[in-house]
């Protein structure tokens, strides 16, 4: 069923069994889950079935730390949330992802993989994935082989593509035909209503962009509005608790974690034998094939530090893709800024005549090219995972959105552990394709510099805002997904991510959000308290 | 031949064996030096009796480090295979050495400062 929140009489009480605020990939996926259900569900959403400056508008936000995107550019306001500008990546947590690591400070879930592990093969059909399978070893890749590189540090692993599917269109029928599940449009969470004690969730107050105002009550209340959102609407919600909802040890926000995102490499073969095909992006065949005759998907390969290439070099989990460019990109893209930068003539000259010959290169190439003995180029592009840090936060800033709420404030920060990961990861790859004279590599960032270099990057991931902890101390959320301190609130998505792993997170985002439904089940049917 | 001509050719086919090995070629990319670029250099560095006593020395010094060895006498037919098994096993062990952002193996960044320093 669906309702337009604009047409909700002003003063209306709206009354659920569960009401989940957001309708990205965590809270379709809840909706479709629990659809057929004995109890009812009732789904927010900020915006419409499709995207629209207005609503789109509320997502804009302040910037502090090292620098982001503009916050109303890094999520959509509508239904099926960021799926909607989603690329379609999709590779698993690993068990050192979830695990304690004395080298990594507040590392370690209170649950394992092995908590997860059972949700990932409906994830993937959620997805639209092949197979649950992505060791290179089960695939057939004959036509594209893993690289033969030296040593056991660094290794190849898959990505499966989806499509991708993006939740607001591929998912609009199952949630609007589910009888027991409501979807309420155009209609904004502004305020949750703590009891005095602040252990309950009483009501939540809604706003539209069209002027009225209502409240839904519920049994239980999921917040499912990604990782600025879920903590914008907590710290924000400070009426009856001036520090905001499920604050008291004041780490809302904070942990706020992306995936790193930094040309870090060219990257210069040396030897006509050996194929990146595997690593190229739409090199593969549209769908490979699994040894075992499984269903198949569209894959691509990248490089990581192994666990104990990671445990030996107290390093971050790491991963790098390799990406076919042009010469004159690389230098171009990467030292570019440095002239801005240089504050001597000299420094000035010498960048100039690096960048001069680089692109005398690129038109030697580009003449190779034309005759058809071009050398192929490649660049090693980082994404990792980021140290969990608690000056690295959402917060509320001093600005006000159009319905009077404060606008989030981020402040992306890292730290050396960060640092320290990208120049172990660049000489264990370094190691790994020097040994057997497959490529040499030419780093143009300097990796010992205090400052992060200006190509840095991030990847729209939001992750640790509502870090998910045994310990009310060490983490908003228990193993459960519940707001330590609070009876019915819940928080679903990457903002309960304790650590953010090294890769792309909508995956694991589903399935721990089919997780939740499942504890959710048990809580409705008396099963769970 | 004399023995000074014989040395420095010598030396002139070492490096030059130990450029075309290290797969140097594809430094030429990052503008640091070029293939025709690094043989005239080759040739300028160990010139005809227009070097130094301290120069030569110091050529002979990184080159037998280069090889693994204090003689410069190693056969020609072995010379290729030491030095591709020194590269090897120069990243095998991480004994890497940046040179103007290369990521190199310490022997061929050695051979590179030695063309460089010319």
């Amino acid at each position: 069923m669906l309702i337009d929140g604009r047409a909700v009489p002003a003063g209306t009480e709206l009354a659920t069994d569960l009401c989940i605020v957001g309708a990205g990939a965590a809270g379709i996926t809840l909706g479709m889950t629990l659809a057929g259900q004995g109890f009812d569900v009732l789904l927010l959403e900020s915006g419409g079935l499709d995207p629209d400056v207005e609503s789109q508008a509320l997502a804009g936000g302040e910037i502090g730390g090292i620098g982001y995107w503009p916050l109303q550019s890094a999520r959509i306001r509508c239904f099926g949330g960021s799926t909607g500008h989603w690329q379609g990546w999709c590779r698993p947590f690993e068990p050192m992802d979830f695990a304690k690591r004395s080298w990594v400070p507040h590392s370690g879930w209170p649950i394992g993989l092995a908590d997860v592990q059972p949700y990932y093969p409906r994830a993937q059909e959620i997805c639209e994935l092949g197979t649950f399978d992505y060791d290179p070893k089960d695939w057939d890749l004959k036509e594209a082989p893993p690289l033969p590189l030296a040593g056991d540090a660094v290794r190849t692993r898959l990505i499966q593509f989806s499509t991708p599917t993006r939740f607001g269109v591929r998912y609009r029928t199952p949630i609007l035909a589910a009888p027991n599940v409501r979807l309420c449009l155009y209609s904004n969470v502004v305020r949750m209503d703590p009891t005095a004690n602040g252990s309950q969730i009483t009501k939540l107050n809604i706003a539209t962009l069209a002027g009225n105002k209502f409240s839904v009550k519920a049994r239980v209340f999921v917040l499912a509005a990604g990782g600025i959102d879920n903590p914008r609407l907590m710290l924000a919600s400070n009426q009856v608790l001036n520090t905001g909802i499920g604050n008291a040890n004041d780490l809302v926000g904070r942990y706020f974690a992306d995936h790193i995102q930094l040309d870090t490499a060219g990257l210069f073969p040396l030897r006509d034998d050996v194929s990146f095909d595997l690593y190229m992006e739409n090199r593969t065949p549209k769908r490979s094939q699994l040894k075992t005759g499984s269903v198949g998907a569209a894959i691509m390969g990248y490089l990581t530090l192994s666990e104990q290439a990671q445990r030996t070099a107290r390093t971050l989990n790491y991963s790098c893709k390799i990406q076919e460019t042009y010469l004159s990109d690389y230098y171009l893209h990467s030292r570019s800024q440095d002239i801005t930068e240089a504050s001597k003539v000299t420094q000035m000259a010498e960048k100039v005549r690096t960048i001069m010959n680089s692109v005398g290169d690129a038109v030697s190439i580009a003449g190779d090219r034309a005759v058809g003995k071009a050398r192929k180029f490649y660049k090693l592009a980082t994404t990792q995972e980021q140290a969990p840090n608690p000056a690295s936060r959402v917060m509320l800033g001093e600005k006000k959105d159009a319905l009077g709420v404060r606008v989030a404030r981020l402040e992306w920060q890292l730290t050396d552990l960060d640092r320290h990961t990208i120049k172990t990861a660049v000489v264990r790859l370094a190691q790994a394709f020097g040994e057997p004279g497959i490529a040499r590599l030419q780093v143009p960032i300097d990796l010992d510099a205090k400052e992060w270099p200006s190509n840095i990057g991030c990847s729209w991931h939001h992750c640790g805002t509502t870090r998910m902890h045994a310990d009310p101390k060490q983490g908003v959320v228990d193993a459960n997904c519940k707001v330590h301190g609070m009876q019915n609130l819940y928080v679903a998505g990457s903002s309960v991510f304790t650590t953010n792993g090294h890769g792309n997170p909508t995956l694991t985002i589903v399935a721990l959000s089919l997780r939740l439904a499942e504890h959710l089940r048990k809580v409705f049917s008396g099963a769970a308290p | 031949m004399s023995d000074a001509e014989f040395v420095c050719r010598r030396r002139r086919f070492i490096l030059a064996a130990a450029a075309a090995v290290a797969g140097l070629s594809a430094v030429r990319f990052s503008g640091v030096v070029t293939e025709s670029d690094l043989l005239k250099r080759v040739l300028h560095a160990l010139g005809y009796g227009d070097e130094s006593a301290a120069t030569t020395a110091a050529i002979d010094a990184r080159l037998a480090r280069i090889l693994r060895t204090k003689s410069l006498s190693t056969p020609a037919r072995d010379l290729k295979q030491r030095i591709r098994a020194n590269i090897e096993a120069d990243y095998r062990a991480g004994a890497l050495r940046v040179v103007d952002g290369w990521w190199l193996s310490e022997t061929e960044a050695d051979c590179l400062e030695l063309i460089g320093r010319s």
